[in-house]
């Protein structure tokens, strides 16, 4: 079957690639000299191990949230997550607390992302579970409310101090420090393991939930579950990257195509496929110009068209596969 | 016999307006039931109640002797499964993946399908003779096709009890009787309870051997098709007129809508005088409205429920101020309009001494040779202290005015022109 | 098909690079360094340091013969760290960052940063004095410094207009953007005996409203920026509402500047001032 074909061209083809990219970086192409360039092949192997991590995260997130909200549009920023961090970062960079460690900035995003998830959860959920539309319209409603303050933040800030809140929120990679990236790792790991546990709960969820409820599902109970991860996900890899866009929306409709919609396979592809995906881009964004590109244009840059590619041969609106 | 389905007065609805009002039922395992009623009846919410999904304000559902709310998911799952009206998936899956989601309380969370999982969905797929399209993607079949495949994702489950909502009604007539007689094999043939919502009663009729027949979250008929499907019954819940005839060699029941309505526009050009009030001729004035009929009415009291309807409906009346007995001046308009109709409809009115003299624009009209129709009942609406309204009912009734118990039953009686 | 845009994608990688960058030859013993900010740059080769520059900023223009012969390390203030170790310098001068984290990174990947901050004019002959220091360079770098520090206090030697004019400086049109009290160009139009009308807000750069402008009536409106091909000068003079601004009236409105000149904290700061300072001085401040 084609499906089951794709999914292990994809498992098999992620390392590959991401072998690949450890050859790839601003200073030349191929295995730096082990003696004399040691640290470089340790920053090349950070950067794409992050690359992985995060893009993993994004696109593990993205499935679920496209499958829970039942909506292709659906990405993992649709709570607000990214605007709380932005607003988070922003204000760590403001009050100078992101200068006293590496940590500090993530940090402040991260605890900023859940601060934003629980308001929501909290305003959508009047002493009782909230509902899908509740969550995604007080999702909306408190995203523009950080949104503005952000905005607000910026419009105060020093040059520099804006200069660096941009800096953060147009996303990189480079070399978070060894605990963020550790914690984050193995979080990101938990996280999408948690997720692929909830498959069989994910597959019913997506014919709806009424039909998950008579297919034997608890559903009010893995909604929650599987939004709160993918959110703690999203909110996992704003807090170390920044936003860094493209990948959660387009790596889960891709995948889809490839390997199909059962996430028992969905799953494990979107999380190899994807981080291998976005560590690729990466690659790329610190390859091709002497000057660095934000990654996130390379994101869309391939990933666009590849979807297009696929939405024309599928010719199915929204969805494809 | 084991009972499947067992409600005991059970209230649910939305918050504060109950669908279902003290509901009991008892159904037994190996039934195969027809659920009817009209919009609004509770058919749904009676589903969703049964299958768990909305719990109930009062009363208690027990499916084999277990109440639904305290049964573990997926107990639940292999008890009872619904067949939807139709199921919306955004997602590209094959049938096959689709069918093996029956499977889905069956199957560990950390294992994969068993060879006893695969043989079920085989069996599913070749029952509902889906085997061909099994790797097609479930959004780019046809309704049928889609159907049959979600039945047998619900055989896949082998739930005890299959509640099948309207399931074939975006379906054609050939396939419609295929899934029907599928079920019906199901239940013949391994015993499943089957609960079916329909709003085709020919179907309901043919394929169940009870029907239950709910109104305004009551059960207001329950026997077999013969005892239920009364041109009595249906006229009372679904108020329009039905002729039920039964086939002498099959004994199938065939249920003919009776013409109703005279055709559209076939009122025009007459005119009709309303006695309402209270928002009893609110159903008169839109019906008549329909069949094209020029309309008046009054008198009425400002503010009043018909005559807001009336004005609606560009009826002309004649209005009295708010709750004030009717003047000599208002029943002078009223007159004026009265007496260019050509007839009288005396709406279910409750009377008291204030809105007592609209009798005498039929007095009028029945001496200028008009028909006069009035509601039946008098007795009933009559809040005056010496009875005066039922008096002045007989008195019109013996100069030949007649008498009607509905809307329904009053529009055959009506001129057409 | 998937199969075979995934090896196009391998492909592309295998086009996408570029050549590593040449190693230029340093002096033996001399520390090398990187720069990543212009001012930085000019200062180093100003204090005859070009040979240990082994790395700039993508905006390090000045001296332009010299610029090709140094690799490139990234934009201003955003190195590439692959880049930084392959240039392997003694130390990485900055004057700002967009990553804040960065000079943590950096000093985990073995690497030395150095702040040497440069925002004022006052900045300026410090900088150069911590520069010589980094580079082994004392003795040139004293020289520049003091002779810097003379000229600057020369100027300040200058008794003041009893009215000096009233300066607005724009660094941007699109919002209009005016230089605060924070900053080096307020330092400049003080030197050259003009009063800077945004010294009242209290902070770098900001977004000014065209009333606040009618308001605080400027003499003389410098616009440090270009607009496309069209004249800033002429958009400014056309600007609705303004026609009664002094500066406007009596057409002392000035663009066409050597911006590089005038916003760039380095050596060259007393050309910057030379371009300035006679407008200034010709222009009478109305109480």
């Amino acid at each position: 079957m084609n499906n089951r074909r794709n999914f292990w061209l994809v498992i098999g083809l992620a390392p590959l690639l991401l072998a690949f990219c450890v050859l790839m970086g601003p200073s030349g192409i191929g295995l730096p000299d082990l003696q004399t360039q040691y640290d470089i092949l340790i920053l090349r192997l950070s950067r794409v191990l992050a690359g992985f991590i995060i893009g993993a995260a994004l696109s593990c997130s993205g499935v679920v949230f496209q499958a829970v909200l039942r909506n292709p549009l659906a990405e993992p920023y649709v709570l607000g997550v990214s605007s709380g961090a932005g607003l988070g970062a922003a204000l760590a960079i403001l009050t100078g607390f992101a200068g006293i460690s590496t940590t500090a900035l993530p940090l402040c995003a991260f605890l900023m992302a859940v601060v934003t998830l629980a308001l929501v959860y909290g305003l959508s959920s009047h002493g009782s579970t909230p509902s899908l539309y509740g969550l995604i319209l007080s999702g909306v409603i408190v995203s523009a409310v950080c949104s503005s303050l952000l905005m607000f933040i910026v419009s105060v800030a020093s040059l520099e101090g804006m200069h660096n809140i941009l800096w953060w929120m147009l996303g990189n990679l480079d070399m978070p420090s060894d605990p963020v990236l550790g914690l984050s790792g193995l979080l990101v790991a938990a996280g999408c393991t948690g997720l692929w546990i909830m498959s069989r709960e994910l597959n019913a969820l997506t014919l709806g939930h009424q039909m998950a409820h008579h297919l034997g599902i608890r559903v009010k109970v893995a909604i929650l579950t599987a939004l709160l991860l993918a959110t703690l996900l999203a909110a996992i890899a704003v807090g170390v990257a920044g936003l860094i866009g493209f990948v959660g929306l387009i790596v889960p409709h891709i995948m889809r195509a490839l390997v199909g919609s059962d996430h028992r396979r969905l799953i494990p592809a979107a999380a190899l496929g994807g981080g291998a995906f976005l560590a690729a881009c990466d690659a790329l964004a610190r390859t091709i110009m002497p000057v660095e590109i934000p990654v996130g244009v390379i994101t869309a840059l391939l990933g666009g068209p590849f979807f297009l590619f696929l939405l024309k041969r599928h010719r199915t609106p929204g969805w494809i596969g | 016999m084991t009972t499947a389905i067992h409600l005991h007065e059970v209230t649910a609805g939305y918050r504060d307006t109950p669908v279902l009002k003290g509901l009991s039922l008892e159904i037994e395992a190996g039934e195969m039931i027809g659920i009817l009623g009209p919009n609004g009846a509770g058919k749904s919410t009676l589903f969703s109640v049964v299958s768990g999904l909305l719990k109930p304000s009062a009363g208690t559902v027990k499916l084999y002797g277990s109440e639904i709310h305290r049964m573990p998911p997926a107990e639940r799952a292999r008890t009872i499964a619904v067949v939807p009206q139709e199921l919306d998936v955004p997602v590209p899956y094959t049938v096959e993946e689709i069918v093996m989601m029956g499977r889905t309380s069956a199957i560990g969370r950390f294992s994969s399908p068993t060879a006893e999982d695969r043989l079920r969905v085989e069996r599913a797929l070749v029952y509902t003779d889906v085997t061909d399209i099994r790797h097609r993607p479930l959004n780019e079949l046809s309704g049928g096709e889609r159907q049959r495949a979600i039945v047998a994702m619900v055989l896949a489950q082998e739930p005890r009890i299959i509640l099948m909502d309207e399931a074939t009604s975006h379906l054609d007539l050939n396939h419609r009787l295929e899934i029907m007689q599928l079920v019906e094999r199901l239940n013949r043939d391994d015993g499943v309870t089957v609960l079916m919502i329909s709003h085709d009663l020919q179907i309901a009729a043919e394929f169940s051997r009870r029907l239950i027949l709910l109104d305004h979250g009551q059960v207001v008929a329950d026997g077999t098709p013969a005892a239920v499907l009364t041109e009595d019954t249906l006229r009372r819940v679904y108020h329009c007129n039905v002729r039920v005839h039964q086939d002498p060699h099959s004994g199938g029941i065939s249920i003919l809508a009776a013409p109703r309505l005279p055709a559209p526009g076939s009122g025009k050009g007459l005119h009709i005088h309303i006695i309402g009030g209270g928002g009893c001729g609110e159903a008169i004035l839109r019906r008549l409205s329909l069949c094209g009929y020029t309309l008046t009415s009054g008198v009425l009291n400002l503010g009043d429920k018909d005559a807001e309807v009336a004005s609606a409906l560009g009826a002309g009346t004649a209005l009295e101020k708010p709750f004030c007995p009717i003047s000599r001046e208002a029943l002078d308009e009223a007159r004026k309009l009265a007496r260019n109709a050509h007839a009288l409809i005396m709406a279910p009115v409750p009377f008291g001494s204030g809105n007592l003299t609209n009798f005498d624009l039929l007095d009028e009209a029945l001496t200028a040779g008009k028909p006069v129709f009035i509601a039946a009942g008098i007795e009933n609406r009559d809040y005056t202290r010496n009875r005066d309204a039922v008096a002045r009912v007989q008195v019109l009734l013996t100069r030949g005015a007649a008498l009607y118990q509905d809307v329904t039953d009053l529009i055959p009686l009506l001129p057409t022109c | 098909m998937p199969t075979k845009l995934i090896t196009a994608l391998l492909a592309s990688f295998l086009f996408a690079g570029c050549k590593p960058a040449p190693h230029p030859p340093v002096h033996a013993g001399l520390p090398r360094v990187v720069s990543l900010a212009p001012n930085l740059t000019e200062m180093i080769c100003a204090i005859g340091g070009t040979a240990q520059l082994v790395g700039r900023s993508s905006a390090c223009n000045y001296p332009p013969d010299k610029m090709s012969a140094i690799p490139i390390i990234g934009d201003f203030g955003v190195p590439s760290l692959e880049r930084l170790l392959t240039a392997k310098p003694d130390a990485v001068l900055y004057t700002d960052l967009a990553d804040l984290t960065l000079d943590a990174k950096l000093r985990k990947i073995g690497l030395n940063p150095v702040l040497i901050p440069c925002a004022r004019l006052d900045d300026i002959p410090p900088a150069i004095i911590q520069l010589g220091r980094h580079l082994k360079r004392e003795s040139e770098a004293n020289t520049l410094a003091s002779r810097l520090t003379q000229q600057i206090a020369a100027c300040r030697g200058v008794p003041p207009a009893p009215h000096p004019p009233r300066v607005l400086v724009l660094i941007w049109n699109d919002p209009l953007t005016a230089a605060g009290r924070n900053t080096f160009i307020s330092d400049l139009v003080t030197l050259a005996g003009g009063k800077n009308i945004g010294d009242e807000i209290n902070r770098d750069y900001f977004p000014v409203s065209g009333e606040w402008v009618l308001d605080r009536n400027p003499d003389i409106i410098f616009c440090f920026f270009m607009a496309g091909k069209n004249s800033v000068k002429q958009q400014i003079l056309e600007r609705r509402g303004w026609e009664h601004v002094a500066a406007i009236r009596d057409g002392c409105v000035y663009d066409g500047f050597d911006n590089d000149l005038v916003v760039r904290p380095g050596p060259r700061v007393m050309q910057g001032l030379e371009l300035i300072r006679p407008t200034i001085l010709n222009r009478k401040g109305t109480p």
